[in-house]
């Protein structure tokens, strides 16, 4: 197959069973996906649908009881070790949380920084300019020496936005970005992922607020463990037998 | 739909929001996520707050609850016959009432993890003295009968399910009695299914026990469900609402 | 059980790490401080009691041969309980085939079956010896190996010959020679015995008790100068007196001063240990917040919160003390009986300490609880809001819309400034090594109490080195006064001349210096004997002894009636100067004399003084003539002084000399000092348990900080670090917060160094002694401070890193 053309993201029938003291919970049934590079997915889903399930199962942060995730043409799981997966997962895709997550004791260049640190990317010397270019980028070059706690929760994400992209990962992957946000925090939140998306970057993005797909060239609807409804299902499948034939 | 449960008080309101502010100091600046808002909850209502996130529903009741202060206006609550005004009582004044009169629910269900179910229940008995321990004991199977959790009592909340833990904890909520429910996105980190179980609980509790209930939600879905609901957009009434 | 106790139980066991680290706080200092109040208390009584039960003799005298018309004379004296006379002579003994000799006591009883003073203790064997067989002390054992009852010992005579006796049993005798350093060890035969080693078959020693006032110390010098005056007038000459009293041990003092410098850090480690407490209160209130946010949501008031906790405090308080205080009584009893075997005493048996216990239950309650007030006070008074939106929030903007305005502590905003002044200048430091760096200062009141106890720890431990090599120092400055290779002791005086002539002889030998020596009586101003004094007589140009001059100049060839005193005539006499007079009774005479100088020794060596052999020898009549002879070899190490010495000896004998001893000048100090190092023993075990409480305080903070920062961790794992990255973030915290306090306890090892090695020169010597600093106590620290820093960690940073994200950041 031509390498070029290899998918972004592919899931194939990907279960995740969760098991505690009250029994089992089957938080995926089996989810087959395929995202090509460029894409701007929404995935949408009510609270306990699995939608952020689906999603540590693309960051690797949880691994799944059956099936298979490939990411840009890598096996994440087979063979991997956690440790390994957190070295992929840092040269490879970036990550945004609802609740930021940045480091509260470095400030924001330091933030942006780490990510370059842990990866071994660009020359140490060269980190500081890249990273301060990065905050520019979202709006933030006024702060850079600001510790998180001294900015908003709006100028949080904006910051997380821009840590996610040190490493320049083709992937974003974002759970909530703008759930903990003020609707106008949330719209600039949104414009930086469309500029990323224009940028052809990648990006996944969980939310329950359906108002945000209108901004997303695909959504995915989960409900209970299961993709019901697929945007483009009916193009994909055009697309397919186009290639077929 | 209406019990009687204090006659002389029938027709005043159970709650009264009057005015009610709340600012919050950020890095940004001030931000009111509550702009004045009054509202008033009638004895056995079950009233809905709807909203985005962010809209301020959550601070809405914790006015109530009395777990966050406000910064101006007042919240006066009428219940066994005194009229409370929430943010005029001590801290520790505030918590005894608040164990007696208000039970309290949250989406992540906050129970202790070291008790089991039947002792999770006791303990707010325990704590206000209302009940004597062996009364508690037995009021606290009765509860957990009522939200048919019996056979798990002697179960730590580690070992039952999502679901199961969010009606142990509307036990514990109604383990003193209280004329008044609070619940914050109870149903938020459950699958459709088991939202729904619990959501019966709750009108029950208003049609068999005539208990006043606020509840805050983001799912527009349950809007049609309650007795009355109320639509915040940033930290006021949004302006479809008929209150 | 009611749910809040129910509550209460399950915090006390959940978390067994935390209980443990908890709970070993609290034991560690309540065991120290059982341990050394016990002991304290068992020695107390025990030391007198047990000495007492010896019938020690309250009057020993020394005295020129008598017979038993003299013994009775001394018998029928009013106040003389009961008096017995024994004969004590120096022999050198070995076992059979081996090369060694050693020296031996040997003390001839009248009739051991009547035996009333300075009681023997039956050991092993025979406690009373037939003629021509004999019993030892059980301290002649370390000399003489593996011997036992019925094996036979080989005596030399003093002709040179060797006779074999039976050895036929052992025994313990705590009363003779206790707190004599420098004594032989003993052996006993009956008097019928004497003829065989060629003695006469009369006593030479008096042991007597008084009929009443046994511990009353003027009485007794009362009834020993009558004595002495009426032996005296009957011209029988008495060398030496010493009086001692019946309940207390002659080290009594020495012990309870060691036992004090020991409580010094019993405390401290108290101190310590009650800053770990407080720290693991506080990380654990930390992680009850939500609990307690919980508690009061649903009606529980701050006085029920606060009582609960309080609950918890005492019943780790509890469970401590079921741990450390039987551990404490036994280790209390261990050290009294180790003590007690040292300083050859028995004790009465093990029992529990009711003052030691009362002491670790009260120490083991309040303590925790003082410690534990604050963090549990703090907590209580959590708001709901607060506690519950530690997890409603997840996050710094937990109200939802951004942080609350926020002023930066100073001590956050210099290390941001710093780190930016730096990057300034082109100098960039890792992100992760930031992160170790602003993690060390996060939670400042923990730090400072991790680096309290680390710190106090890491000082005390170089503190203990630096005292080590102060007393070291300080013997080798005592070996000054044992600068002779060998020193040879014959039983008379011989020409120096002549001993020279043969001393030369000897392969090895470089030089010799005859000295002489005299026995005085210091008189009080009323002219009652105060104590004996023994006056050395080296040739005042000798260069064999160079003392410790604390006041005055030492002696000249010149000087006539006047001496160099040691520091313990003070004791004394505290008001002597140089150029003050002294009354001292010389040869029968009172003559008063000058004291010119003052010089340093052991402290428990009595009284000494120092006179040039140039007048002595003319006190003595003894011109050009000695019994001691200092020698001088051509090497100085251990083993080729105790080579000369043996063949010194050997050579005198084979010409005809009656030799006492010969013996090496290393091997005299080494017997002068031994006692010091059974207190830098304890003194180091004491240093180790700060240590441990010290590297304890920083595995409980380290396990603290990476508990409270899993989310972080997860973070970072979420950005891309490998398990590697993890751990090193956490292990350089941990090395970082070790050298910071390695810097401050080499600051503070200075001041605990003078006080502790005051304190115990003191109780050694009597006297403060000049300090001396080593650097392998600070070597070993920061060694041991950068190792116990990794270990603290490790633990702590491979949980850290086995963490899975999803486990930290995610609650779906």
């Amino acid at each position: 197959m031509d390498s070029n053309h290899r998918p972004m993201i592919e899931m194939q029938e990907v279960v995740k069973t969760f098991k505690n003291a009250a029994g089992e919970f089957t938080a995926l049934r089996g989810v087959n996906l395929c995202i090509e590079p460029g894409e701007f997915i929404s995935i949408v889903g009510k609270s306990g649908s699995g939608k952020s399930t689906l999603l540590n199962m693309i960051t690797g942060i949880d691994h799944p009881s059956k099936g298979q995730v490939v990411i840009g043409g890598k096996d994440i799981y087979t063979g991997v070790t956690e440790s390994q997966r957190s070295r992929w997962r840092g040269r490879n895709l970036g990550i945004v949380f609802q609740f930021f997550q940045l480091m509260p004791m470095l400030t924001l260049v330091e933030n942006v920084m780490l990510p370059m640190d842990l990866a071994e990317m660009y020359d140490f010397d060269e980190r500081p300019e890249r990273a301060r270019g990065l905050l520019t980028l979202v709006g933030l070059e006024k702060y850079v020496n600001k510790l998180p706690v001294l900015v908003s929760a709006g100028q949080q994400q904006s910051a997380a936005i821009a840590r996610a992209l040190a490493c320049d990962p083709p992937l974003l992957v974002a759970d909530e970005p703008t759930g903990n946000l003020d609707s106008k925090s949330a719209n600039s939140i949104m414009d930086l992922f469309e500029e990323q998306s224009r940028r052809g970057k990648t990006i996944v993005m969980v939310t329950h607020d359906p108002s945000l797909t209108e901004r997303t060239s695909r959504t995915l609807v989960i409900s209970d463990g299961l993709l019901v409804k697929d945007s483009r299902a009916d193009l994909d499948q055009d697309k397919g037998k186009r290639k077929v034939s | 739909m209406h019990g009687s449960i204090n006659e002389d008080h029938r027709d005043n309101p159970i709650i009264e929001y009057h005015k009610v502010v709340k600012t919050y100091s950020t890095a940004a600046g001030d931000f009111d996520a509550l702009k004045g808002i009054d509202l008033e909850v009638k004895r056995g209502e079950f009233l809905g707050i709807l909203g985005k996130s962010g809209a301020g529903k959550s601070t809405l009741l914790n006015m109530l609850t009395g777990v966050d202060r406000l910064s101006s206006g007042e919240v006066i609550i009428r219940s066994n016959g005194h009229d409370i005004s929430v943010h005029n009582l001590e801290e520790d004044e505030l918590a005894l009432w608040r164990g007696r009169n208000m039970g309290v629910v949250y989406q992540s269900f906050q129970l202790l993890p070291m008790l089991t179910l039947v002792e999770n229940i006791t303990l707010p008995m325990d704590l206000c003295g209302k009940f004597k321990a062996k009364e508690s004991r037995l009021r606290a199977l009765e509860l957990l009968r009522m939200v048919e959790l019996e056979e798990h009592a002697n179960k730590l909340p580690s070992h039952i399910s999502g679901g199961q833990h969010q009606r142990a904890a509307i036990a514990r909520a109604l383990a003193n009695d209280p004329p008044i429910l609070a619940a914050d996105e109870p149903t938020g980190s459950l699958d459709s299914v088991t939202a729904e179980v619990v959501f019966g609980f709750f009108e029950k509790l208003v049609t068999e026990q005539a208990k006043t209930i606020v509840m805050v939600t983001h799912d527009d879905g349950l809007a049609g469900r309650f007795s009355r609901h109320v639509l915040l957009s940033d930290g006021e009434w949004a302006p479809e609402n008929q209150t | 059980m009611r749910p809040r106790w129910r509550k209460v139980m399950h915090d006390l066991m959940d978390n067994t790490a935390r209980t443990l680290l908890v709970v070993f706080s609290i034991a560690v200092g309540v065991f120290s401080i059982g341990v050394i109040a016990g002991a304290y208390e068992i020695l107390q009584s025990d030391m007198g009691a047990s000495y007492a039960s010896n019938r020690p003799a309250n009057i020993d005298l020394r005295m020129a041969d008598f017979d038993e018309d003299v013994l009775q004379s001394i018998r029928n004296r009013k106040d003389i309980e009961a008096t017995e006379g024994r004969r004590v002579f120096n022999v050198r003994v070995r076992v059979p085939g081996s090369g060694k000799w050693s020296t031996l006591d040997l003390v001839a009883f009248d009739d051991f079956e009547a035996n009333q003073i300075n009681l023997l203790l039956p050991i092993e064997g025979k406690s009373a010896p037939e003629k021509k067989e004999v019993i030892l002390e059980r301290d002649a054992l370390d000399d003489l190996h593996d011997v036992k009852p019925g094996d036979p010992l080989e005596f030399e005579m003093p002709d040179g010959s060797i006779k074999t006796l039976p050895m036929v049993g052992i025994v313990q005798d705590p009363a003779t020679g206790a707190g004599d350093f420098l004594a032989s060890p003993f052996g006993y035969i009956t008097r019928s015995t004497l003829p065989f080693f060629d003695q006469p078959e009369e006593f030479n020693r008096v042991y007597a008790a008084v009929t009443t006032g046994g511990d009353d110390e003027r009485h007794i010098h009362e009834v020993v100068n009558d004595l002495k005056d009426r032996l005296e007038k009957n011209g029988i000459t008495v060398i030496r007196t010493r009086i001692s009293l019946t309940h207390e041990h002659p080290l009594t003092d020495t012990v309870n001063a060691v036992l004090g410098v020991l409580l010094t850090l019993g405390v401290l480690i108290v101190f310590l240990s009650s800053s770990l407490i407080a720290n693991t209160m506080n990380a654990l209130l930390n992680q009850h917040l939500r609990h307690i946010g919980v508690i009061k949501l649903i009606g529980g008031r701050r006085r029920q919160v606060l009582v609960m906790y309080i609950v918890l405090i005492l019943g780790f308080s509890a469970l401590a003390l079921l741990i450390s205080v039987p551990l404490g009584g036994q280790g209390a009893y261990g050290l009294a009986l180790f003590i007690s075997d040292q300083l050859n005493f028995n004790l009465l048996g093990y029992r529990i300490v009711p003052l030691a216990f009362t002491l670790q239950v009260a120490v083991g309650l309040i303590v925790p609880l003082v410690a534990g007030m604050f963090p549990v006070r703090n907590g209580s008074k959590i708001t709901i809001l607060k506690a519950l939106s530690g997890e409603l929030g997840r996050g710094e903007g937990s109200s939802g819309r951004g942080a609350a305005k926020v002023q930066l502590p100073w001590f956050d905003r210099i290390q941001i400034r710093f780190t930016r002044m730096l990057g300034k200048r082109g100098i960039h430091i890792p992100r992760l090594f930031i992160i170790s760096m602003r993690n060390t200062f996060r939670r400042k009141s923990r730090l400072l109490l991790t680096l309290f106890t680390l710190t106090m720890g890491g000082a005390i431990f170089i503190a203990v080195f630096n005292v080590r090599v102060t007393l070291h120092d300080y013997i080798n400055a005592i070996g000054h006064y044992f600068r002779a290779d060998v020193t040879l002791d014959l039983d008379y005086p011989y020409r120096v001349s002549e001993v020279e002539q043969y001393a030369v002889q000897v392969p090895g030998v470089e030089r010799v210096e005859g000295w002489q020596f005299i026995s005085a009586e210091l008189l009080y101003p009323d002219e009652t004997a105060a104590d004996n004094i023994n006056i050395f007589a080296p040739p005042a140009e000798s260069e064999l002894i160079s003392p410790i001059l604390i006041a005055g100049r030492w002696m000249q060839s010149e000087d006539v009636r006047k001496l160099v005193i040691s520091e313990a005539v003070l004791h004394l006499f505290p008001d002597l100067k140089p150029g003050r007079p002294i009354s001292m009774k010389v040869d029968g005479k009172v003559e008063e004399w000058e004291v010119i100088g003052i010089f340093k020794f052991v402290g428990h060596e009595g009284m000494l003084g120092y006179a040039p052999l140039e007048y002595i020898s003319k006190v003595n009549n003894l011109p050009n003539q000695s019994m001691s002879y200092r020698v001088v070899t051509e090497q100085h190490d251990r083993l080729s002084q105790d080579k000369t010495a043996e063949l010194l000896d050997r050579f005198f004998r084979e010409h005809g000399f009656s030799v006492r001893k010969a013996e090496s000048g290393l091997a005299t100090m080494d017997i002068a000092v031994e006692s010091l190092d059974t207190l830098v023993v304890f003194l180091f075990i004491m240093a180790v348990l700060t240590a441990i409480v010290g590297s304890m305080g920083l595995t409980g903070t380290m396990g603290m900080n990476v508990l409270e920062r899993t989310r972080e961790i997860g973070i970072l794992r979420a950005i891309g670090a490998d398990d590697r990255a993890v751990m090193r973030t956490v292990i350089a915290e941990g090395i970082l917060i070790g050298m910071i306090s390695f810097g401050l306890a080499v600051i503070f090892s200075v001041p605990i160094t003078y006080l502790l090695s005051r304190i115990v020169s003191l109780a050694v010597f009597e006297s403060p002694i000049t300090t001396v600093f080593t650097y392998s106590g600070y070597l070993i620290w920061l060694g041991l401070v950068l190792v116990l820093s990794a270990i603290a960690c490790i633990l702590p940073a491979r949980n850290a890193a086995r963490l899975t994200i999803r486990e930290v950041l995610a609650y779906e």
